[in-house]
């Protein structure tokens, strides 16, 4: 496989892509781990003081309250991809165009 | 001749009526004395629906998570874009990117803090509506002294009037 040591101009689509990857895993996984565990960790810790309608309630605003944070961070996450996955694409336009074919001009 | 109460006599009849009356009357005295009176000092105790040392247990915990949550924010530094390898315009996405997500989580350090301001709002609640109830108890439990009362007064009117068809 060709390689261009220190590169510093071009792209590396798979680099790119592995870099997404691991993103996902150590931002957004581990956001939304934390989510889950606080999330649970309270309904938990009601549930070991509080008995009724109130309680269940307030449970169900605090998973809802997660749901909502974690798709935002789903959301955000689809948008970089996409962005990035954009740059990927804008950038093959470029190296595409860069250098014209001549072999239909005269000389 | 009338119809025969041979074994029902009027006074039978009384003293067989005005008994079960009175053991009634018994029953809703001492509902009104032991179990209302009881009931309506409930208040006093520490339970109301919600254990109140649990609550500060709640809040407690609920403050770890912010913790965390913080912690996990504070993780999500340049670093952690760098260090992959982005550059030019993709490491500027990843850098927008993760500013959101830092965003995102104060967010929701704040509605952790907010609920737990909830929480401690929910105690006092509690406290008010057990207050309120208490106050209520307290009339119904005096409304049922009054009805034991009257089935007293009832009681001793008389045995309950019955043709024996002796006449």
């Amino acid at each position: 496989m060709l390689s261009i040591d220190n590169s510093t101009i071009g792209y590396d689509v798979e680099g790119m892509k592995n870099a997404i990857g691991q993103i996902n895993s150590e931002v957004i996984g581990a956001a939304q781990q934390v989510l889950l565990e606080g999330a649970d960790g309270i309904e938990r810790s009601i549930k070991d003081v509080w008995v009724g309608a109130s309680a269940d309630q307030f449970v169900k605003n605090i998973q809802d309250d997660r749901r909502k944070v974690s798709y935002g961070l789903d959301q955000a996450f689809m948008v970089f991809k996409d962005c990035v996955n954009q740059i990927i694409e804008d950038m093959d336009t470029v190296d595409a165009t860069i250098v014209s074919d001549r072999s239909g001009d005269d000389l | 001749m009338g119809i025969s109460f041979e074994n029902y006599s009027e006074d039978k009849w009384g003293v067989t009526i005005g008994a079960n009356l009175r053991g009634a009357k018994m029953t809703l005295e001492n509902l009104a004395t032991s179990y209302f009176d009881e009931f309506a000092k409930a208040p006093e105790t520490s339970f109301t629906g919600i254990s109140e040392p649990g609550v500060d247990s709640l809040i407690s915990s609920i403050n770890t998570y912010i913790t965390k949550a913080q912690d996990t924010i504070n993780g999500f530094n340049a670093d952690i874009i760098l260090e992959k390898g982005l550059k030019g315009p993709a490491l500027e996405a990843a850098q927008i990117f993760l500013k959101a997500v830092k965003d995102i989580m104060t967010a929701y350090v704040s509605v952790l803090i907010d609920e737990k301001k909830e929480l401690a709002a929910i105690k006092e609640k509690y406290r008010a509506a057990s207050s309120d109830i208490s106050g209520l108890v307290q009339d119904d439990a005096k409304s049922l002294r009054d009805a034991a009362k009257q089935i007293r007064i009832d009681d001793n009117s008389g045995p309950v009037s019955i043709d024996s068809g002796q006449h």
